[in-house]
């Protein structure tokens, strides 16, 4: 009694597949960076949160990076969103005016 | 019949050898190599030729004639990142990559012959700290070889680009663990040696060598000593497992010698209130063995780095008479603003000068090799706010210095900026996360906003300028230097330019499409010198400074050759 080649196969195939959801559960680094959320989160900080938008600027100008003052001030969901997208978060608070040093 | 099989016997002979010239054509073996500095009609190794020196003897581009420069060809890359890669020219092809692309080129037309694109997961960008960039491939054995920046190193058929081989860098070398690939490997004794970046997410440094041939991974040693090794005492505790001291800058080869130099980066995090020591072997230049990894020698510049000084500039080779004797040095001008000279074959401290503003250190001790620290470093390491020079983008970066021996002068983009800096209570650190500016406050010092950056020619026993040439943003371009005493170099605003080595007057300029960042080559076919350069912004100064002379760079990857106008 064997099992087919290509019940072996899908069989291998639903396993990877399983791993693979796992794995992106599990390990936010490997998640796909989803930018637009990011971005309209930015914008809504900066342009309509009048407080935040104040410390984020206060903070930047005293010299703390932009990528960690906007982390610190969102959600945390929101920080590891941040975190996925670090390069593209990096080009647009470049384009906002406020580059994260480096 | 006879007669058939004596013409069917010619066919055979003659595809034969066509067949052997073929290959011959396309080898590039370890003695051509060698001899790429001697060959100048090609350019064969990263920083044309192992040594590094960016110098070619051609002289038919000169002072008297280099105004009738002119544009022979443009070829749009297809790409809006940084363009920083070394073009490779052989036999009348150019081959040059960008992050997703390796390319080659007709190099007297600007057509391409073929264009391989390379695929890697988008979460790769985020450890990715300094632009989305490739410095270039190798050539060996009718091979290019590159790195991906996603951990893996390919080599593709130079004449259908078509892959021969593709190695993984082994675990723990991953994105999630902070590791990403951006140099240009080097091939040094018949091993690809290559470098990692990742020191902003805690990695753990190394460099790496793989088989030309197939592709094999032969060794890895890290830059950062591990468990009972010599050096490990001076990380505290199990740190040095997350210490940075990154390689992503191409290094040198002396094939008498047989010694690899490579430079090291800095040490994560970049906020020192967490180490103890001076975290060797960041930031440093290391001699290793292409064959097997083995460290022969190292030189720490800048012990227990607060300020993101890599030590990464390539360690450029030469032979310099010291006290009239012919000696074979490393060359290195450094982030942190000294300019090291040491002996290639011992990593003895031979000079050690300030080639711009430096406020750290007031010089380093020729005998013990260690910095003549200020109390601006110490109130630093203490968390108080200082204001330091150079800033952390250094007082240059990694784009590459040249050198003319008939001068003797270095030719060394530089930076003008300074910084406020400090490094408050800090946080612990794993592997992957985000261990370089968040972890410390900085801001930007200017003297003048109009002079961000110098051209220098600078002698490497003294640091002292012959010239310096002023430019509102620093150039990122590497500079390339010829035997008619040329320097030709790229501005950040586009313009590619070459300026006299003897007084630093500008002599000819042409603005390309995008910014320059990158590294200039010159070469030689049917009898005519050409010079080319890659154009498009990008990488870490333009996507990190806010220098708002950058405002209106248009973005786009573009290769130029440039020949004197003889219609």
């Amino acid at each position: 009694m064997t099992r087919s080649r290509s019940s072996v196969f899908f069989g291998l195939k639903s396993a990877a597949i399983g791993i693979m959801l796992a794995a992106a559960t599990v390990c936010p680094v490997g998640a796909a960076c989803e930018f637009p959320v990011v971005k309209q989160a930015i914008d809504i900080m900066l342009d309509q949160d009048a407080e935040r938008a104040a410390k984020f600027r206060r903070e930047v100008a005293a010299g703390s990076d932009s990528i960690a003052v906007m982390e610190a001030l969102v959600s945390p969901e929101m920080a590891k969103k941040i975190d996925v997208c670090r390069f593209e978060t990096a080009e647009y608070l470049t384009k906002r005016g406020f580059p994260p040093f480096h | 019949m006879k007669q058939a099989n004596q013409a069917a016997l010619r066919l055979v002979a003659t595809l034969a050898f066509v067949a052997g010239f073929s290959a011959s054509a396309f080898a590039q073996s370890t003695d051509d190599l060698k001899n790429d500095e001697k060959t100048p009609a090609d350019v064969l190794v990263y920083g044309m030729g192992y040594s590094g020196q960016r110098y070619s003897p051609l002289t038919q581009i000169n002072k008297d004639n280099v105004s009738k420069l002119v544009p022979l060809w443009g070829h749009a890359l297809t790409d809006n990142r940084g363009a920083e890669a070394f073009p490779i020219v052989k036999d009348g092809v150019i081959y040059t990559t960008i992050h997703s692309a390796t390319v080659a080129i007709d190099a007297l037309t600007g057509r391409q012959i073929w264009r391989t694109t390379h695929e890697y997961p988008p979460e790769t960008l985020r450890v990715v700290c300094c632009g989305v960039v490739n410095r270039g491939a190798a050539i060996y054995e009718g091979k290019i070889i590159r790195a991906l920046m996603d951990n893996h190193i390919i080599a593709l058929d130079a004449k259908t680009g078509k892959e021969v081989w593709k190695a993984k860098s082994p675990d723990p070398t991953s994105v999630e663990n902070g590791y990403a690939m951006t140099g240009a490997p080097l091939v040094a004794n018949g091993v690809v040696v290559v470098g990692v970046a990742g020191a902003e997410y805690s990695h753990r440094g190394f460099l790496e060598g793989y088989d030309a041939e197939t592709g094999k991974h032969l060794w890895r040693t890290y830059n950062i000593p591990g468990k009972g090794e010599k050096g490990v005492d001076t990380w505290k505790g199990e740190t040095h497992l997350v210490g940075g001291g990154s390689s992503w800058v191409t290094g040198t080869y002396d094939p008498d010698l047989d010694l690899v130099y490579w430079g090291t980066g800095n040490p994560s995090p970049w906020n020192p209130r967490t180490r103890e020591g001076d975290a060797l072997w960041t930031n440093s230049i290391i001699a290793l063995r292409p064959k097997t990894g083995e460290h022969v020698w190292a030189y720490q510049m800048t012990p227990a780095d607060p300020f993101d000084y890599d030590g990464v500039h390539t360690p450029m080779r030469a032979t310099l008479n010291i006290e009239g004797q012919p000696r074979k040095v490393v060359m290195q001008a450094n982030r942190g603003g000294f300019l090291y000279v040491l002996d290639a074959t011992n990593g003895k401290l031979l000079a050690a000068n300030a080639y711009g503003k430096v406020t750290w250190a007031d010089g380093i001790d020729l005998k013990t090799g260690r910095p003549k620290w200020t109390q601006v470093y110490h109130d630093a390491l203490a968390g108080k706010n200082v204001t330091v020079w150079p800033s952390v983008s250094g007082l240059t970066n990694w784009q590459h210095m040249s050198f003319n021996p008939g001068t003797g002068l270095l030719y060394i983009n530089t930076l003008h900026i300074g910084m406020t800096y400090e490094a408050p209570e800090p946080q612990a650190m794993t592997p992957g996360k985000p261990s370089g500016p968040g972890s410390v406050k900085r801001t930007t010092v200017l003297e003048d906003p109009n002079v961000r950056g110098y051209l220098k020619a600078v002698d490497p026993m003294t640091g002292k300028s012959k010239w310096e040439a002023p430019y509102r943003s620093p150039n990122w371009s590497s500079t390339l230097s010829t035997a008619s005493n040329l320097v030709f170099t790229g501005v950040m605003t586009g313009e590619f330019q070459a300026l006299d080595a003897d007084t630093g007057k500008l002599l000819w300029s042409f603005q390309t499409p995008s910014g320059i960042l990158g590294q200039p080559v010159t070469w030689e076919r049917n009898g005519k010198q050409y010079v080319t350069v890659m154009s498009g912004i990008g990488g870490v100064y333009a996507l990190r400074a806010g220098d708002p002379n950058l405002a209106n760079v248009p973005a786009g990857a573009s290769i130029w050759t440039f020949g004197l106008f003889d219609k």
